[in-house]
């Protein structure tokens, strides 16, 4: 894929890798290329990994992303997200500055991508958020080998370790059976986590409606528009407290401690995340039905992926850096964690989002 | 006794009384015996497991994962036992294999005891169920002098301490409080009788299934556990 920047990169010394990638205030910033990857503040051209409010803002010069990820920027911010916009398919390469550019998928969410960044002899694979678990609404995640990996440790403790996610949603499914003049109340991320959570329970065999929280509709309709089959869905609001009585409604974690969960009859408090693996999170949260059900790799995931890229050099960023490194140095491999600031759960910058849909 | 470990996973996040009882009754409707008896006992606090001291699940694990893994972890999570569950190393054969298919380990052990007592050592050095190692380590404390085991403490792995525990505490009771039940049932998990046995379940989402094997087998001298 890139014999023809190996052959003009002959002549010249090998680059290190941080004079191709390098951290820096706005993001992940690429010199040679003259852009900056999952920027969070404005820059004049930036290159998103996914949708994700933590990873995808507004108000760049240029973005270049997958069209998924530019429709949910579009979707969520309006249409003058960006200055402009271009498209990259998964597998296409595309040339900027001296550096050339190559989509992959990861796995995570709809439209999510790694970028290898490749710039004469070396490779850098900047990973975004990714998941090599099983995901009906996704592309799978795939392993691109490279020199350099840049992987997430959002999960970067031995402690996480998801499982099956069908398994979860039976549980869910047990407790709609077991207590039917209750209504479920399902904690979960609008993008990605809830339409993934759906996808389940229609692999389950659940074939009812799914009720959605105003602030799920337009990322779940936008969903079933790429093709997603995600069943009968119907809007919660306006339905009568009676009516929701063994039913199951999807809503964004916020809603699901708020007032707003008075017109649920005695709702089950579920959350969907990797991080109810661990009680003391579940309990924070006053959820009564924990469901470890991820978009991002766990433990395993993310060691066995790092192990497979066979890349020499681990850069780890947002999560839990220090276990993440720690475990790559005792494989014999570099690494180091790269400070960026203001990645994290997309769940905080979305809250206000929410409120505004459901107000 | 994994749909066990979910009761007590429900149990210990619903608030309401009334939605605690149908979780408790919907329980024993549906599960069989001898896991409900078990179930009860555990519930009301007649099951103990003395062997489980934070000395002896720190070392099982110290010779397990890393250290320094294993204290960014301890951090993150607060508590021991449910650490240790949570980062118990996954067998690789039997990962998902848990007790439903065996789900009485004193009728299983007593058609198999004396089977394996013919059998030759290496025949099942590596049993993939926690009361085949405890069986095989049982025979080698015994074959064994005391004396290996006074000299080198409790650190030594090589035999199952739960064993030793027993012999050494043999009088005092050393009951693990069984409330809350949830984090008695996961420590119970960890006395995993010899590091050469792939624990038979490390599928984190049913912790107990792996203690309850233990409860199971350290009680079979009892004639309650497997008659309520």
């Amino acid at each position: 894929m890139t014999g023809e920047y190996r052959g003009t990169g002959a002549y010249m010394t090998t680059m290190r890798p941080q004079d191709i990638l390098l951290p820096v205030a706005a993001g992940l910033c690429c010199k040679p290329g003259g852009f900056h990857i999952d920027p969070v503040r404005p820059v004049e051209r930036a290159v998103i990994t996914h949708g994700h409010s933590d990873h995808a803002r507004a108000g760049h010069g240029a973005v270049l992303a997958t069209q998924e990820t530019l429709d949910m920027m579009r979707l969520r911010y309006g249409e003058n997200f960006a200055g402009s916009t271009q498209v990259i398919r998964y597998g296409e390469e595309i040339r900027l500055g001296d550096v050339s550019v190559k989509f992959h998928p990861a796995g995570h969410v709809l439209g999510s991508a790694q970028i290898a960044v490749t710039c004469k002899d070396t490779c850098i694979v900047a990973s975004g958020d990714y998941k090599d678990a099983p995901d009906p609404t996704c592309t799978p995640f795939e392993l691109v080998p490279c020199d350099v990996f840049i992987t997430e440790a959002t999960f970067g403790l031995p402690v996480f370790r998801h499982g099956d996610a069908s398994d979860e949603v039976k549980k869910l499914l047990a407790s709609v059976a077991l207590f039917p003049e209750r209504a479920h109340l399902v904690g979960a991320y609008s993008l990605g986590k809830a339409q993934r959570v759906i996808a389940l329970l229609r692999q389950a065999g659940y074939d009812a409606p799914i009720y959605l929280h105003g602030a799920m509709e337009t990322i779940t309709h936008y969903y079933q528009s790429r093709g997603i089959e995600l069943g009968e869905l119907r809007p919660v609001k306006g339905v009568k407290k009676a009516a929701l009585a063994g039913t199951i409604t999807l809503a964004p974690p916020s809603a699901t401690s708020d007032l707003w969960t008075r017109r649920f009859p005695d709702p089950v408090t579920a959350f969907a995340s990797g991080w109810m693996r661990v009680r003391a999170r579940a309990r924070q949260r006053g959820v009564e039905l924990p469901l470890v059900i991820s978009d991002h790799a766990d433990w395993d995931g993310l060691t066995a992926t790092i192990a497979a890229t066979d890349a020499g050099e681990i850069w780890v960023t947002h999560g839990q850096e220090d276990a993440l490194v720690h475990w790559c140095k005792s494989q014999g491999l570099r690494a180091q964690p790269l400070d960026l600031i203001g990645y994290g759960d997309e769940e905080e910058s979305e809250t206000p989002l929410t409120d505004e849909a459901e107000a | 006794m994994n749909r066990f470990a979910e009761l007590l996973d429900r149990l210990a996040y619903e608030p309401g009384r009334n939605n605690k009882l149908r979780l408790i009754t919907s329980y024993f409707r549906e599960v069989g015996d001898p896991d409900r008896g078990y179930a009860l006992a555990a519930l009301t606090g007649a099951l103990s497991f003395k062997h489980a001291k934070p000395a002896l699940i720190r070392d099982l694990i110290a010779a397990r994962t890393d250290p320094v893994l294993f204290g960014l972890s301890y951090d993150y999570v607060g508590d021991l036992s449910e650490t240790v569950a949570l980062m118990w190393p996954r067998s690789g054969a039997n990962s998902d294999q848990s007790f439903p298919g065996h789900p009485s380990p004193i009728a299983d052990a007593s058609h198999r005891r004396p089977d394996r007592e013919r059998r030759p050592e290496a025949a099942y050095a590596s049993p993939a169920r926690g009361e085949g190692a405890q069986l095989r380590a049982r025979r080698q404390t015994s074959s064994t002098t005391d004396s290996d085991s006074a000299s080198d403490g409790r650190t030594a792995l090589t035999v199952p301490s739960p064993l030793r525990g027993r012999v050494r505490e043999g009088g005092t009771p050393g009951e693990v409080p069984m409330s809350p039940p949830t984090q008695a049932i996961t420590t119970t998990r960890l006395p995993q009788p010899s590091p050469k046995s792939s624990p038979p379940s490390a599928r984190l989402a049913r912790p107990s299934c792996q203690g309850s094997s233990h409860a199971g087998s350290t009680s079979s001298t009892r004639p309650a556990a497997g008659h309520c």
